[in-house]
């Protein structure tokens, strides 16, 4: 990985928390939030493969964490092993469509909002078990797919590809 | 698993009160307060828009609601008038502390939650102003919640509705303390662990009991008993209580600025 490949990372992150704090906050569907990070980490997983899906899930939620009261360290844990699945899943895709990308992130984004609350609830925060869930995990899910594409490219343009290195995935999106 | 495991090391440190994970949030906390000023600003009328276009039928209830309450309420000031006179007397009365020598700080609520999971609000006064972790925060209506992290010109306020809010309440003029805790609603709180010997009944007033070492001072309204139910396997008594603070319209709270070890 280049040090162009870290700032370039490191922005793209930075700017999703940018989003999250001031856009996100502000536009809500059914009084619930977009989680923009979340999204980061599932795209990571998918554009650039199991590692650097965990890794760059780990800084996302560990961005996010510093939002909010919550453990710290809950959502770095819960992201990291997101983008981790996420990159897994993807290496046994054979072909793919924008279509299929938007529904892999609406899946993903229902089992991270599950997992995180799940966590949560293990490590004693009683609020994130709720009668909500289900709604909060659709509407998160619906944001990160329309999104995904734009999360998919940035995350490419960030983490650049050594010119003698294999693809990360075997395919592609956006056709 | 390298990852994994610094999020557990992580997340033990947090538990174990780590203070530079502290100072981390703090710097976090003020280094994004002007950028989500800035796009707050941007954004807000684009979420005001965006709102008011997909909640058009609840907004025309919500108004004809307001009408009713604004009637009702025009009848209630006068007898609101008297009657907090007569609190006053009874509070004399009842020697009960009030929370008028402590000193205060007034702010703006700046942001709602960051997150899906937090019943929190964001605040425009911080540690330059005196504010610290745990310190009780109020409106003029009663108790909202506690400084959750501060920075210098910022701080989160983890209001009562969160599920792990939890503070100890007594019954206003009566014997008998427990513990009120959020339920992630905006006008209902539980209450737990009044002994069944308490005299606990609809339309009691719950304060805060400021027990030793609690950032709460005593006297802070809580809510309102709305029914009672009592367990006789573990001998205690739960209520249901109405929140007296409106958590709908927090624009301005008041942070008390006590001096505790411990919020709670």
């Amino acid at each position: 990985m280049t040090a162009k490949s870290v700032a370039r990372v490191a922005l793209v992150i930075i700017s999703a928390a940018v989003l999250q704090r001031g856009v996100f906050s502000q536009v809500t569907v059914a009084g619930v939030q977009g989680d923009i990070l979340l999204l980061l980490a599932l795209a990571a997983g998918i554009a650039l493969g199991p590692e650097r899906g965990a890794i760059i899930g780990f800084v996302a939620g560990l961005t996010f964490d510093l939002f909010v009261y919550s453990p710290f360290g809950l959502r770095a844990l819960v992201f990291c092993l997101v983008g981790f699945v996420a990159g897994r899943y993807q290496t046994s895709v054979t072909r793919s469509s924008r279509w299929r990308l938007m529904f892999t992130v609406f899946v993903g984004s229902v089992l991270g909002v599950t997992a995180l609350a799940l966590v949560g609830w293990v490590l004693g925060v009683r609020n994130m078990l709720n009668e909500r869930l289900v709604l909060v995990a659709l509407v998160v899910a619906a944001i990160n797919a329309v999104l995904a594409p734009l999360a998919v490219g940035a995350l490419r343009w960030a983490w650049e590809r050594p010119r003698d290195a294999t693809p990360y995935g075997a395919v592609t999106y956006g056709r | 698993m390298l990852l994994v495991l610094t999020s557990i090391t992580l997340l033990t440190l947090d538990y174990r009160g780590f203070g530079p994970l502290e100072s981390a949030r703090s710097s976090v906390l003020s280094f994004f307060a002007p950028v989500g000023d800035a796009a707050s600003s941007v954004f807000e009328p684009v979420g005001d828009t965006w709102n008011g276009a997909f909640a058009s039928g609840d907004l025309q209830a919500q108004n004809d609601d307001l009408r009713r309450q604004i009637d009702e309420l025009q009848g209630e000031v006068t007898a609101g008038r008297a009657a907090t006179a007569e609190l006053e007397a009874l509070k004399a009365q009842l020697e009960l502390d009030d929370t008028s020598g402590v000193p205060v700080v007034r702010a703006e609520v700046v942001s709602g939650a960051l997150s899906n999971f937090d019943e929190s609000v964001e605040i425009n006064k911080g540690s330059s102003s005196g504010i610290a972790v745990g310190m009780p925060v109020v409106t003029g209506s009663g108790l909202v919640g506690s400084v959750a992290s501060v920075a210098a010109d910022r701080a989160t306020v983890k209001l009562i509705t969160d599920r792990s809010f939890k503070v100890g309440v007594s019954v206003a003029g009566a014997p008998g303390q427990g513990i009120v805790e959020g339920q992630g609603d905006e006008t209902r709180l539980l209450a737990t662990q009044f002994a069944t010997t308490t005299d606990l009944v609809v339309d009691n007033i719950l304060v805060t009991s400021g027990a030793r070492r609690s950032a709460f001072p005593a006297g802070i309204t809580v809510g309102t008993v709305t029914s009672v139910t009592t367990d006789d396997t573990t001998q205690q008594k739960t209520a249901d209580v109405r929140l007296s603070a409106n958590m709908n319209d927090l624009t301005y709270v008041t942070v008390l600025l006590t001096q505790t070890d411990d919020a709670g």
